[in-house]
């Protein structure tokens, strides 16, 4: 478990790092978002509460990678995804995220303990053994209609964003889509603490991972196409949803 | 004669009084939901019918100035008069059909109101849950009260805010577009 810790502190430490670099790598881009920045401020419509502007500084890379992954999407996940519902009915596929979701308490559990945050731990955790007890292993969400037992999940990107840390730059990564630099850290810290990272031997693990990623994609799948069919430029809509949701979930 | 006459006063300060940002929100959803549930509609046939009712309702709903103001964010004031007033219509027009389109896939959800956060005379929030089967889903209602009535400017689902989004796509293609293209690309949109 002090490796686990070791690896946490290594992880964050490597982020501060990284940060550094990535606040000199915006500096030139700053001077193009300038103007549009000056206009910004005196204006009284425009900020709506976090009027923070989006750091995008390789949007070239990512509208590239985008377009792969919505290409991805389109004409490969959407057919497989046809299969994938068909096999497995609505309820199924809620029990598998359910199970899945249960099972990455350590996770929420290790970041509002970071971030002092006592009451997550406890609604977490009273979640968590109603769940496995009442609801097969997590099988079910028996909580899900328990208003005093809701809390917006925590995870090590938000845990940085508590100590003071930066988003650093937005990230569109092949197949697993958006991302910021804090995050992908984040996200790789977190896996250390999921359970499904003790699996043996590997290949079972990985198709564990890849089940839960997979499963999750399908559940969210209606929304990336109904976001593509109402909005004027797709790109920019889904990096303002993904920087609304995770600065949304700093908050909480 | 007297009493009527003091009767008369009463009434319009008794119906603003009753128009709480919840009871705003209440009563519209309920309407739309009351529509969507009846068995009057059950039938493809009429579904054409049902949306003009809805939408009758939506319509009302929102207040087109603001949201076409904070949608358009610094880019506002760039409009003329004319173009404030083709963008407003069009973008109300899309709000609604986006709108429209969500409650086709209606499917017995219940919306539950958990909080009412009231900022100031003419600013308030009404926070919900949208809960079905498979989900619940936090939809939060930003409410400005300009003359007599309480009227929605922004909508956030899973803190997303819908005028946020928009703003930011609308300011990506301002900084390359004329107002004039950014109405024919709307106009292209709400056609479709």
């Amino acid at each position: 478990m002090s490796k686990r810790i070791l690896i946490l502190v290594c992880v964050a430490l490597a982020v501060f790092m990284l940060q550094g670099c990535a606040g000199k790598k915006t500096g030139p881009s700053m001077a193009a978002d300038a103007s549009a920045q000056a206009v910004q401020n005196g204006d009284e419509y425009e900020d709506n509460g976090n009027g923070e502007p989006y750091p995008d500084s390789i949007e070239g890379f990512n509208r590239g990678v985008f377009s792969f992954n919505d290409g991805f999407i389109t004409y490969v996940f959407s057919p497989f995804d046809t299969f994938y519902t068909g096999f497995f009915p609505q309820d199924i596929r809620n029990g598998f995220g359910n199970f899945y979701r249960n099972l990455a308490y350590p996770v929420r559990l290790v970041n509002a303990l970071l971030q002092f945050k006592f009451d997550k731990m406890a609604k977490e955790t009273a979640s968590f053994a109603l769940n496995t007890v009442f609801g097969v292993g997590g099988l079910f969400n028996v909580t899900r209609n328990m208003p005093a037992l809701q809390a917006s999940p925590e995870d090590f990107s938000q845990t940085m964003a508590f100590y003071g840390l930066g988003e650093g730059t937005y990230v569109v990564l092949p197949i697993m889509g958006p991302s910021s630099v804090r995050d992908i850290f984040g996200t790789v810290a977190d896996s250390f603490l999921n359970p499904l990272s003790l699996v043996t031997p590997d290949s079972a693990k990985y198709a564990l991972v890849g089940h839960d990623k997979t499963n999750a994609a399908s559940a969210a799948l209606p929304a990336y196409k109904e976001i593509k069919k109402e909005s004027f430029d797709h790109y920019t809509s889904m990096k303002d949803v993904f920087f609304q949701y995770r600065r949304g979930l700093e908050k909480e | 004669m007297k009493k009527l006459f003091l009767l008369l006063l009463l009434l319009p300060s008794a119906a603003l009084a009753l128009d709480t940002p919840t009871s705003y929100i209440r009563s519209n959803v309920d309407a739309v939901v009351a529509i969507l549930a009846s068995p009057e509609y059950k039938d493809e046939a009429t579904r054409e019918a049902q949306m003009q009712k809805i939408e009758g309702i939506v319509d009302g709903f929102f207040d087109s100035e603001e949201l076409s103001k904070r949608s358009l964010g610094q880019y506002w004031r760039t409009f003329t008069p004319q173009q404030r007033d083709e963008f407003q219509v069009l973008f109300l027009e899309l709000i609604k059909s986006v709108y429209l389109k969500k409650s086709v896939a209606y499917n017995g959800e219940v919306v539950a109101f958990n909080q009412e956060i009231v900022k100031s005379d003419t600013q308030a929030e009404v926070h919900t849950t949208i809960t079905s089967p498979q989900l619940n889903i936090p939809v939060i209602y930003y409410m400005l009260r300009k003359d007599a009535s309480w009227k929605v400017y922004d909508v956030s689902v899973e803190n997303v805010s819908l005028v946020k989004n928009y703003r930011s796509q609308f300011q990506s293609i301002l900084q390359k577009n004329s107002p004039d293209q950014l109405i024919a690309i709307l106009k292209e949109k709400t056609n479709e």
